[in-house]
């Protein structure tokens, strides 16, 4: 099992739409996957159709032997699960302080996921925190979807060094999102060299229309568009993935049951 | 929740997938999704090795996808299974695991061969709520049989698999009600194979090397006589193909023991069969023990040259690669002579002719003597007979310690032991069984003993056509040596232990067992 953080500092970059998508290719392939929702405010949870929780993370970051399958949900999508978003995540710092090794309680509760699927999707809420020092300590990979604005670069740059001052080894693919190629500051920051601490990949995820549909969907991209700009750089971008993150091969025959 | 039937539930033949949406209340509520084509094909021996061990091997095709699985032929469980391209054939090149393991034990020198394959199409329907969100999915499948042996597809019973979907439980026990106790869909069994196999008109264990034929004791000898003939024709035909292609090398043995059966058959179940046919025919098949004797002599050579290799030190089994070289380049010849020996006007007009004498209303010339009797009184004496000859001679070859004995007592043993198989069905099994084990130790110890002798002989034979003036081959012929060593050495082993077997089939035990067993308390036939 591979676990696959998408992660910005930054809000409103991608992060959820970047999740969903890839997920939703990465199950339509044949791996089973599992997404989940770490951000309260639920954006991934509703894309997918399913009802967030309410206060459920008190036991989940407290219980030791708290099953993690039993709050799974089915999406609409064969091989896609969804861990909800629950409410009370807000909290999720707080809750995560108490345990014993605050920053691998995530990778804890997940490991025995790893019977069930191939892979696992984080789609985390901005900001830098104990969560997200979880997140970078359970992820195979780091998703950086950035938009290409000086700003941006900064706010890469600042994870760069939080990780690396945190001796933290998860390697990074930033890519471009939201790309405006009519815009001069997108053309000039993607140009320039970036920090080489982190590598760059060549997929960018172009401003699209489609991609805010996904609200009035209430699906992926990659399932209404498949053929659409933003839904052929989705799959460009699963394909850049898979290879990078690697030991991800689909087993079609396993969901026969001969 | 509901025990969900992993296979499925087997549906009527006209439920369609489109039928199967509409019930579940068509758009809205029931989507069909994507269908994707597979395709199944069991292995086995081709005399069922695996099954008749419990076990099916199937290989699984999807897209690009192939997959070997090893599983019970009564549970849902896969055993193993492994990535595998290509048909499988010979277990040696399966890939390392316990599927090789169980498989190649169980094989030994069979081959595998497909015995039918299985095309399906699976699609995907999913079952919505109120808000238009899944809350279960559903696999259906339809299929089809397919085999060489049968011009058309047969299909089989569709399926549905219900697959739950996480957090939506009580849908799927909806579901599952709804099948199982409001359309009474029965459960799909756990094993295609059964299904599949009969769809194509076969049935699994349709071949056994085993000779099994029923017979009553009262019958008249003549038609028992035909009907072990008729089984033994029968099996000597199915393997004729795969001797003829040497699929593997067991095709070959069968045939020469259904032969040889055949012929100890005539000579010893004296005066039923018109005497003139017995005559012909015992030289006819003699024929066919002929041309077929040369190509199993390099098989039993060939097979056993592993074992011979590691009972050698290491830095000797090198020497043993020309000798295999030849082996192999002889068998070549040999098996193409044998080809067209079992393609000749000859033999085929052997097995036709044989089936026509065997299935005539009457058989031309006299018509033996016992042939109206019971054939249990006819036989008995013969067995009677047979093992009051193999006891005397028994006890001779034990005193006299003579290798010419021991043959000779070895040819009445395979007689008796063949005799018995034949006739297996007329007799308390219970008290069978341990004439049977006994005969057979004592059988093992003389065949143990005169093969040993042969192989060393074989060997030698090899050895001197080497091109002795040649250098090079002088590690050959010395490995050659040290197998025809090892050979004279466990055929003293087993000369050693001939008495100590020979006394347990002479115990008193036995003694009583074959009494009570074969001697005619009405007297003798004549
Ligand atoms: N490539 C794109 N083109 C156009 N709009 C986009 C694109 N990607 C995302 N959006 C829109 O931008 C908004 C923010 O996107 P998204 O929720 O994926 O970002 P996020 O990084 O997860 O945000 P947050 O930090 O709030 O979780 C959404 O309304 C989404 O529809
Ligand atoms: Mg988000």
């Amino acid at each position: 099992m591979k676990i696959v953080g998408v992660y910005n500092i930054k809000g409103g970059v991608g992060k959820t739409a970047t999740a969903v998508n890839i997920a939703h290719l990465a199950a339509a392939s044949g791996l089973r996957t599992l997404i989940w929702d770490l951000d309260p405010q639920a954006a991934a949870t509703f894309y997918l159709r399913v009802k967030p929780k309410i206060k459920r993370s008190k036991a989940m970051l407290r219980d030791k032997k708290y099953d993690l399958d039993g709050v799974v949900k089915g999406s609409d999508f064969t091989d896609l699960d969804l861990l909800p978003a629950d409410f009370s995540y807000r909290n999720m710092d707080l809750l995560l302080g108490e345990n014993k090794k605050p920053a691998l309680r995530l990778l804890k509760l997940l490991r025995p996921m790893s019977e069930h699927y191939d892979l696992v999707v984080l789609d985390c809420p901005p900001s830098i925190s104990l969560v997200s020092e979880n997140i970078f300590r359970a992820a195979d990979a780091l998703l950086l979807p950035t938009i290409p604005t000086t700003l941006s670069l900064r706010t890469m740059e600042q994870l760069l060094d939080f990780m690396e001052g945190h001796d933290l080894k998860a390697p990074v693919y930033a890519f471009y999102s939201m790309v405006d190629r009519r815009k001069r500051l997108h053309q000039d920051v993607m140009a320039s060299p970036g920090d080489p601490r982190c590598a760059v990949l060549e997929t960018t995820i172009p401003y699209a229309t489609e991609v805010e549909r996904m609200g009035l969907e209430r699906r992926p991209v990659t399932d209404y568009a498949p053929r659409s700009t933003a839904g052929r750089a989705y799959r460009q971008l699963w394909d850049e993935i898979r290879d990078k993150v690697g030991g991800l091969r689909p087993r079609r025959v396993a969901s026969l049951p001969f | 929740m509901t025990d969900l039937p992993q296979h499925g539930f087997l549906l009527p033949q006209a439920m369609s997938v489109d039928r199967l949406a509409a019930l579940l209340g068509g758009d809205g509520a029931c989507d069909v999704d994507d269908s994707a084509a597979f395709s199944l094909r069991f292995f086995d021996s081709f005399d069922w090795r695996l099954y008749g061990a419990g076990l099916t091997l199937l290989q699984l095709n999807v897209a690009q996808d192939s997959e070997l699985r090893l599983k019970p032929v009564d549970g849902a469980e896969v055993l193993d299974a492994a990535a595998f391209d290509g048909t499988p054939q010979w277990p040696a090149e399966l890939p390392p695991g316990a599927l090789h393991d169980r498989v190649a034990e169980l094989l030994d020198m069979r081959v595998l061969l497909p015995i039918v394959e299985v095309q399906g199409t699976a699609t995907d329907l999913r079952v919505l709520n109120d808000d238009a969100k899944t809350v279960a999915r559903l696999q259906y499948l339809s299929m089809n049989s397919h085999a060489p042996s049968v011009d058309e597809p047969r299909s089989l019973w569709p399926r549905v698999r219900l697959l739950p979907v996480k957090g939506y439980d009580s849908a799927l026990d909806e579901l599952a009600r709804f099948f199982a106790a409001d359309q009474e869909w029965p459960a799909a069994p756990a094993c295609l194979l059964d299904e599949a196999v009969a769809a194509i008109g076969r049935e699994p264990g349709d071949y056994s090397s085993k000779l099994d034929v029923s017979l009553k004791p009262d019958m008249p000898a003549l038609d028992a006589m035909r009907k072990i003939f008729l089984t033994l024709l029968d099996t000597l035909e199915r393997n004729v193909d795969g001797t003829r292609a040497n699929l593997d090398s067991e095709f070959l043995h069968d045939l020469r023991v259904a032969t040889r059966r055949t012929r100890s058959a005539l000579s010893q179940v004296k005066r039923v069969l018109p005497d003139a046919i017995v005559d012909e025919y015992k030289q006819r098949f003699a024929w066919v023990g002929q041309i077929t004797g040369q190509t199993r002599d390099l098989d039993v050579f060939l097979l056993e040259l592993p074992r011979y290799r590691d009972s050698l030190p290491a830095a000797m089994r090198g020497d043993l690669d020309l000798l295999q070289r030849r082996l192999e380049d002889a068998h070549v010849d040999a098996q193409r002579t044998l080809a067209d020996a079992l393609d000749s006007a000859p033999f085929r007009a052997l097995l036709r002719d044989w089936r026509r004498v065997l299935e005539a209303e009457s058989l031309p010339g006299e018509p033996g003597w016992f042939a109206d009797l019971p054939i249990k009184r006819v036989v008995s004496q013969r067995i009677w007979r047979l093992y009051r000859r193999v006891i005397k001679d028994g006890r001779a070859a034990v005193h006299s310690g003579e290798p010419l004995a021991m043959h000779e007592l070895r040819k009445d043993c395979k007689k008796l032991r063949y005799l018995i198989e034949f006739f297996r069905s007329l007799y308390d099994p219970r008290l069978l069984k341990g004439t049977v084990k006994t005969l057979k130790a004592l059988l093992d110890n003389l065949g143990e003993f005169q093969d040993k002798e042969v192989q060393a002989l074989h060997l030698r034979e090899l050895a001197a056509g080497f091109d002795l003036g040649d250098a090079a081959v002088l590690p050959n012929v010395l490995a050659i040596g040290a197998l025809a060593a090892d050979s004279l050495r466990a055929q003293e082993a087993a000369h050693g232990r001939f008495s100590d077997c020979f006394a347990t089939f002479d115990s008193p035990r036995n003694r009583e067992r074959y009494k009570a067993l074969f001697k005619s308390p009405g007297g003798s036939t004549r």
